[in-house]
């Protein structure tokens, strides 16, 4: 063990130095909203065609027990969870063609957009999202079926 | 032409002066041009007014037209007094509009938070097609794009949202 006291004062110095930016870079993160966002289709039929959709988790399909849906079943087709900082905003894809932009504006209200295919704006919506909160916006698909897209704050 | 001489006029013209007072009036009417003129003025509204009169004849006398009135006044049932409504009548008179006051405000206490849990529906006011819905106990909302799914919505094609 080097105890020259030149030595510790240098070392010293460094674990100050990075216990700081350390402490400053988890109050940033602090300040920093987490969403997860899914893509889900509703449907009737107890299968989804696609092998790789599964049903939706519990605590989702309870999100849609509490919302006027008519279809007995919801297959996750994609799942994104991404981080929206203070003030800023963030896209995420959920599909080939569709994605959804978060963008903070204060406090706990957020500017969420549903883009189509070439960014086309498809619902613009204003809404406070406390933590565990949910914002859904979906439309009718053919055969009677629908697409859901499902935000959740979950930091 | 004071009163009393336009009354006088007009009692001649009825047939009620005395002798005396009859002579007077004449003499008065050969006289004076005014009471000749209100005479002859008295005397077309007499004539007037007598050709209106509907001459209603009772077919028996006139007291006995009216004892008739009076007994079938008398026969009629004396209008009874109520009673002063008894304790029980007045806790009813009460108790009604209390209980249905009470019924609506415990339906309201009920409905209330059953609409609450249920969510409210609101409709975007700027696309009559989008409406939102907010369910405030599950902290949950749907915004639905109510189109049709083989239609475009926005220019977009539901394939090109849902790429399955």
């Amino acid at each position: 063990m080097n105890l020259n006291p030149g030595y510790i004062w240098k070392r010293g110095w460094a674990v100050l130095v990075l216990c700081m930016l350390a402490l400053g870079s988890a109050s940033a993160r602090a300040g920093d909203f987490k969403f997860e966002a899914q893509l889900v289709w509703a449907t009737d039929d107890e299968k989804s065609p696609d092998n790789k959709h599964k049903p939706v988790d519990e605590e989702t399909r309870k999100v849609f027990e509490n919302l006027p849906l008519k279809w007995k079943h919801f297959f996750e087709v994609k799942r994104e969870t991404s981080t929206v900082s203070k003030g800023g905003s963030k896209k995420m894809a959920m599909s080939e063609r569709c994605s959804i932009e978060i963008r903070h504006i204060e406090g706990q209200k957020f500017e969420v957009t549903l883009f189509g295919s070439k960014d086309k704006v498809c619902s613009k919506q204003t809404q406070t999202l406390e933590k565990g909160k949910s914002l859904v916006v979906g439309g009718n698909a053919p055969n009677k079926t629908a697409w859901l897209v499902v935000l959740k704050r979950i930091e | 032409m004071n009163d009393e001489t336009q009354l006088k006029l007009q009692a001649y013209l009825d047939g009620e002066l005395p002798s005396a007072e009859r002579n007077e009036v004449e003499a008065l009417l050969a006289q004076d041009a005014d009471a000749k003129a209100l005479f002859a003025e008295l005397g077309n509204t007499t004539k007037a007014l007598a050709g209106f009169e509907a001459g209603i004849k009772l077919p028996e006398s006139r007291e006995f037209y009216w004892s008739k009135i009076q007994r079938e006044i008398g026969r009629q049932p004396a209008q009874t007094q109520r009673p002063a409504p008894l304790f029980a009548e007045r806790l009813r008179r009460l108790l009604v509009p209390a209980s249905v006051c009470a019924a609506a405000v415990i339906a309201v206490a009920i409905i209330l938070p059953q609409l609450r849990q249920q969510g409210v529906v609101l409709t975007d006011s700027d696309d009559a097609g989008i409406f939102t819905y907010h369910n405030y106990e599950a902290g949950a909302t749907l915004v639905w794009l109510d189109y049709p799914a083989e239609n475009n919505f926005a220019d977009i094609e539901v394939d090109d949202i849902f790429d399955l």
